[in-house]
């Protein structure tokens, strides 16, 4: 009879979590730390929290911990590396911080190729001050600031991170996942694993995307929230990797159940679909 | 000994602070302090330090506060625009009690304003270099000299007290080269500062799976804690105000106009006071304060107690008097206010007459206090 | 001006502070040959102050440099007169002309004053002197190096400093550039010397 052991990783400190039920963000945290425990990284690292509901990662973690004012963790982060250019660092921001108010901190750490690791929860809206309009908010999302819904020609476009970043030369890996159902739990762990891999080998910055829950702000069920990443943020978000300089290896996930396959039934679009998609969105108007 | 050497005051600031030990500078361009990048970029890489240019300056103060978590001595620099930018990071960076330095080579203002000298951010530096309850220690060098000297002495004060340090100085003291000594050499490796400082036992040098995980933090929720550790903060800050208020006074023991003023200016007034001193008429003290925060109120206070007349000139519109003023109110000594501001700085004569002027209308009426605008009187 | 008393390091300063201004126009050396002089009174053991104008003042426009020289520690090093003016050309005479402290000294280069520098009228005891600086620098050297001419001149007026003061400070900061630049440098210096030698001769 075989007993499966699971535990706390080491890098998780004995502490509850504060998240909403169904929020993602424990998921994610965990996975970090199982990866951190299997990379023995945890001693080593000096993790930079950032403003919004992921603020107080700082109280989780069990590695040293800053936090940075809100939007800069990419900056802090740089400023930690190049005083300790033997420790690891990694930070955890969310599509607010990093998209909207620390749009400049991320693309400047990025085109530095500063040798951090990035971990950028994607959830479409701004979860600690109630449920307003995020940079990645979908056209057509009902949030706080968008009563009746997105309006681009009010509002703008969502912004694609992983697409911007990789037209870059500095990053080293930029991948994107969905923590939205039990089957994409090793993809996820494995993409995590291999940003933070990056940096032990010193190839530079590493950017994992992670389109996540919000049911309180997204005013649904656990279970409503995964679907609607499933059926409307991979949509608009294509999970893959859009960067790999330790494998040279670009692709777009297919290993994907049919549990996952977008509502409309249209196929996945390949790598060079999304660099025309992409080309294509830069030259509207 | 170390020889004389002639260096801009920008570029002997930068070259002390890394004898000091100053190991991660980041930077963004703006005049008149430019030097101090572009002196930072090419020596900190041979003293096994970083320099990195920021995208912005706001980037290049959290650059600062990320380094400045781990132990090690990091700075950043810019001028009254750029550090408006950085007092996000200044909050912060005050909040979770970590030392730093960031110079102001003060140009004029508001707005993008001009490039000429001013000492127009004299109230951001010492009230509000950011929000919130806290203060910051601010050293007020006034010759090449002092740029070098001060910036050994800010890390040494930052470290002290956990506290960032502004210096602040102005165009004419970044821009001018003097003879100077350097300071000795501080050895210090980017890895190892915190390790060989047992007492940074706050600093986040990766737990090696050795002892709890540290926490740099300025968020707590619980308005209870949140007033107990700016509490905490402010007892801290009285100890700094009783031990390390700084300042110089050259002058007779009784002088007739006392005055006060700091930097650069000061150096005009010497000038003029040495005038004065040739001909028949008021003598004159110069007060000088080192540290603008802690402000040396109570030696300001000993001194005007024996003067007939304070006279105050700044770069700035009565920014630096209102601290003279609250620092010698229970004297009623009248007070006159000499400003320059858009850039402009007094040449020596204009100074010189401003002592004559300031004395004839203390001979007319021992109480007046009068404000010259420049050349305007009002 | 006795070659003996040239030769000898000397820190005779005709008054303490003696206050420089050095004015022109971006492209003259300007802020150069005032740091030129800080470094020889720095070998020299004197006080200084150097202060340049900073600033887009510096690309094309107009440029000047106060340097203040003094046996004890400088008190201001913003000036309101100066007791030397070296200047090099006719805008930058227009405008800061009247700087010049009463006893002054200025030398300059000819084109600073079209109608020639016996037209100007000076405040009292002040002395001008006015070389073809620029021309001869461009004609003989073939380089724009009339600044280095006028410091040349300036060593024959005033024993502040030798021509081997000023080359060994050159020598600090051209040589690793080139030796041929040093050359060039220390020609421009003593043909200066020898312009306002002749100069001289020819007033008295």
């Amino acid at each position: 009879m075989a007993t499966v052991k699971y535990e706390r990783p080491e890098a998780l400190l004995d502490v509850p979590f504060h998240y909403c039920p169904g929020c993602t963000h424990g998921i994610t945290h965990r996975l970090i730390a199982e990866c951190l425990d299997e990379l023995l990284m945890t001693g080593q690292t000096i993790a930079v929290a950032s403003v919004g509901c992921s603020v107080m990662a700082y109280d989780y973690f069990a590695c040293d911990v800053v936090q940075a004012p809100h939007g800069r963790a990419p900056a802090v982060a740089t400023g930690i590396r190049r005083a300790r250019p033997d420790r690891f660092v990694f930070t955890y921001q969310g599509d607010g911080d990093l998209a909207a108010i620390g749009t400049a901190e991320i693309i400047h750490a990025a085109t530095r190729g500063e040798n951090i690791t990035v971990f950028f929860i994607n959830n479409a809206i701004y979860g600690m001050t109630g449920g307003q309009m995020a940079p990645t908010t979908l056209e057509g999302q009902v949030t706080q600031t968008t009563p009746w819904g997105r309006d681009p020609a009010v509002a703008g476009n969502p912004i694609k991170v992983c697409e911007l970043l990789a037209t870059l030369d500095g990053p080293a890996f930029i991948a994107r996942v969905a923590v939205d159902h039990a089957n994409q739990i090793r993809q996820v762990k494995a993409t995590i694993k291999k940003a933070l891999q990056c940096q032990l080998e010193r190839r530079g910055f590493a950017l994992v995307e992670l389109l996540s829950t919000c049911p309180t702000n997204w005013k649904m069920s656990p279970a409503e929230a995964m679907r609607w990443v499933q059926e409307h943020m991979r949509q608009q978000y294509p999970v893959g990797v859009f960067v790999d300089h330790l494998s040279e290896n670009r692709h777009i996930f297919q290993d994907r159940s049919a549990g996952d396959q977008p509502a409309s039934g249209q196929p996945l679009p390949d790598a060079a679909d999304l660099t025309a998609k992409a080309a294509v969105y830069t030259t509207k108007e | 000994m170390e020889e004389r050497v002639l260096m801009k005051g920008n570029e002997a600031l930068a070259e002390a602070a890394i004898r000091a030990g100053c190991r991660c500078y980041f930077g963004y361009p703006i005049t008149p302090q430019t030097e101090i990048a572009a002196y930072m970029a090419r020596y900190m890489p041979k003293a096994g330090g970083s320099f990195v240019q920021a995208e912005s300056e706001v980037a290049a103060a959290n650059m600062v506060l990320g380094a400045a978590a781990t132990g090690t001595l990091a700075m950043t620099s810019s001028s009254s625009p750029g550090i408006s930018l950085k007092s996000e990071a200044l909050s912060y960076i005050a909040a979770s009690d970590l030392p730093a330095l960031i110079v102001n080579v003060m140009r004029a203002g508001p707005g993008l304003g001009g490039i000429q000298p001013s000492q127009g951010d004299y109230w951001q530096a010492t009230r509000a270099a950011g929000h919130g309850d806290f203060h910051q220690l601010v050293l007020a060098p006034a010759s090449v000299q002092e740029m070098a000297d001060f910036a050994a002495l800010a890390f040494s004060l930052a470290f002290r007290w956990r506290m960032p340090a502004m210096i602040l100085a102005d165009g004419t003291l970044g821009q001018m080269m003097e003879p100077l000594r350097l300071p000795a050499r501080q050895t210090s490796n980017l890895s190892d500062h915190a390790s060989q400082h047992p007492e940074l036992n706050w600093a986040l040098t990766g737990t090696e799976n050795q002892r709890p995980h540290r926490i740099v933090n300025s968020l707590v929720l619980n308005p209870a804690a949140l007033e107990a550790s700016v509490f905490d903060r402010f007892a801290r800050y009285r100890q700094v105000q009783e031990q390390e208020a700084r300042w110089t006074y050259e002058g007779p023991e009784n002088p007739d106009i006392l005055v006060v003023c700091y930097g650069s200016v000061s150096r005009i007034y010497k000038q003029a006071i040495q005038a004065a001193d040739r001909e028949p008429g008021p003598r004159a003290g110069l007060f000088r304060p080192q540290t603008l925060w802690p402000f040396p109120s109570a030696a300001l206070a000993a001194k005007a107690e024996r003067c007939k007349k304070i006279l105050v000139p700044e770069l700035s519109m009565g920014q630096f008097c209102d601290d003279v003023r609250l620092a010698t109110a229970k004297l009623q000594k009248p007070v006159a206010l000499a400003c320059r501001a858009g850039g402009q700085v007094p040449a020596p004569g204009e100074a010189l007459q401003r002592l004559r002027q300031t004395w004839a209308c203390w001979i007319q009426d021992h109480e007046q206090e009068e404000v010259y605008y420049g050349d305007r009187q009002i | 001006m006795s070659k003996d008393l040239m030769s000898q390091p000397s820190t005779l300063l005709p008054c303490d502070p003696y206050r420089i201004f050095i004015c022109g126009s971006g492209g003259d050396g300007v802020l150069f040959t005032g740091k030129l002089l800080a470094q020889a009174a720095l070998r020299a053991g004197l006080e200084l102050s150097w202060l340049p104008s900073y600033g887009p003042e510096m690309r094309g426009g107009t440029a000047n440099c106060s340097v203040v020289l003094s046996r004890q520690v400088v008190a201001s090093p913003i000036i309101d007169q100066a007791d030397l003016m070296l200047i090099f050309n006719q805008a930058a005479w227009l405008k800061y002309g009247a700087r010049l402290a009463p006893g002054g000294l200025i030398l300059a280069d000819q084109s600073a004053f079209p109608d020639g520098p016996g037209a100007v009228k000076l405040k009292a005891d002040a002395q001008i002197h006015a070389l073809a600086a620029k021309q001869e620098a461009a004609a003989r050297l073939g380089r724009n190096l009339g600044n280095m001419l006028l410091l040349g001149a300036l060593t024959e007026l005033l024993p502040l400093f030798s021509i081997a003061d000023l080359l060994q400070c050159l020598q600090h900061s051209l040589a690793a550039k080139s030796p041929e630049l040093l050359e060039l440098n220390e020609q421009a210096l003593s043909l200066g010397q020898r312009l306002m030698a002749r100069e001289l001769r020819g007033q008295f």
